[in-house]
């Protein structure tokens, strides 16, 4: 298996490749834009885009599937049934499945969105805007918020701290580095209440 | 990416070291193990997908060499000279980097988070969309490097300079700061605080 990043500047998210090397096929993670760029990457390498994961349904994590649809031919996975006028293969929590031949587990991880989703392909975390390198993902009130942090304790800190966490946004992180130094647990955002978060 | 079995020890839940059924930890010969690595890396070419984590070293010259999705995490770093090396997609969480040379590195989506910086040098480097979360640095240099969408989050700085560094889009949230210049830096383009933050 091979990973690559590619950095967005539109909504400056984070795209991901991830390549099965025995098939040459490649799932695409949040295609935030489908670029000249990316397509030359994915032709160079001699993949063929055979599946699409979707963490959440925000555009600028999304705006390239369009775009990647009109070149390949690939199933679309979200929580959504519908992304627009795209139709889905809908994932449920816990969920384990195959794409392009790579084991995937689906987390729902709510509270930045109501459709956010988790990606583990064994030891590597695809977090979305669920958690992020030192911070957790926005919401939009006190109730999402300790959702967020509910869900993420019971179902992405309890995995071993070397699993690397691959966000929508900034840089890659370990589950080991996140439970030590996030704001998340610290610092509610919207500053109502200020006791510290037990995981 | 670098392998992601598990550790051929009962109970041990760490990864593989690069082509080895254990971890640097229940490694029979590790110091035999990581000699090994470094004649593989003295070799030309890019060096892929190799996990080191755990292991030491110490006064090797790795200047100029280019790594991708390799781990050093926990790693202890000697005297080791990387000067212009390329890193894409490297994790060297919670390593201990000891008098290193990283000058004019190309590094591009790596982890430090949790690392330990004493007297090393990043100076004249790209580090675009790093994660230095919880790095404490005693005695670093960063000057004229470019720290874009570069994160340090609950990190720590002691008598270290970040003379003339673009700032743009890095979060800098340091727990402690002493004798540490910005000198030149645009510190107003980068951000201080949870309320600037829009993810």
């Amino acid at each position: 298996m091979t990973v690559f990043f590619h950095y967005s500047l539109h909504g400056f998210a984070n795209v991901f490749l991830v390549g099965n090397d025995v098939t040459m096929e490649a799932v695409i993670v949040d295609p935030a834009a489908f670029t000249l760029g990316l397509l030359q990457f994915v032709e160079d390498k001699g993949y063929t885009v055979k599946a699409v994961l979707v963490t959440h349904g925000h555009a600028r994590h999304i705006d390239g599937l369009r775009t990647l649809l009109r070149i390949y031919d690939a199933h679309v996975y979200s929580s959504n049934a519908t992304l627009g006028d795209i139709p889905c293969r809908m994932v449920t929590d816990g969920e384990n499945f195959t794409v392009c031949g790579l084991a995937v587990q689906a987390l729902s991880v709510p509270g930045h969105s109501a459709d956010s989703m988790v990606y583990r392909f064994d030891k590597l975390l695809f977090t979305g805007d669920t958690l992020n390198a030192g911070l957790i993902g926005k919401t939009m009130s006190q109730y999402g918020n300790k959702l967020l942090k509910e869900q993420l304790a019971r179902k992405v800190l309890s995995l071993s701290d070397d699993c690397l966490v691959l966000p929508g946004h900034g840089p890659p992180s370990s589950i080991g580095a996140e439970k030590l130094y996030n704001l998340g647990w610290k610092i509610p955002r919207n500053e109502v209440e200020h006791s510290e978060y037990r995981l | 990416m670098y392998d992601m079995r598990r550790c051929s020890e009962p109970g041990c839940d760490e990864t593989v070291l690069f082509e080895s059924p254990y971890c640097a930890q229940h490694h029979p010969d590790p110091d035999a193990f990581t000699s090994a690595l470094l004649a593989k890396f003295a070799k030309p070419g890019a060096i892929k997908s190799v996990n080191a984590a755990g292991l030491r070293f110490q006064g090797v010259d790795l200047s100029g060499k280019r790594f991708f999705s390799c781990s050093f995490s926990k790693t202890i770093l000697r005297n080791m000279v990387f000067a212009g090396c390329t890193f894409r997609m490297c994790f060297f969480d919670f390593c201990a980097a000891d008098s290193c040379d990283f000058s004019g590195i190309d590094a591009q989506f790596c982890s430090f988070a949790g690392a330990r910086f004493l007297n090393d040098s990043f100076e004249h480097s790209e580090l675009v969309h790093n994660n230095f979360d919880g790095a404490k640095m005693t005695e670093c240099t960063f000057n004229n490097s470019n720290l874009y969408n570069s994160r340090f989050i609950m990190a720590e700085f002691e008598r270290t300079d970040f003379i003339d560094c673009n700032l743009k889009r890095s979060m800098i949230i340091p727990s402690k700061e002493i004798e540490v210049s910005w000198r030149l830096s645009n510190t107003q383009e980068a951000i201080h605080d949870l309320d600037r933050i829009d993810l």
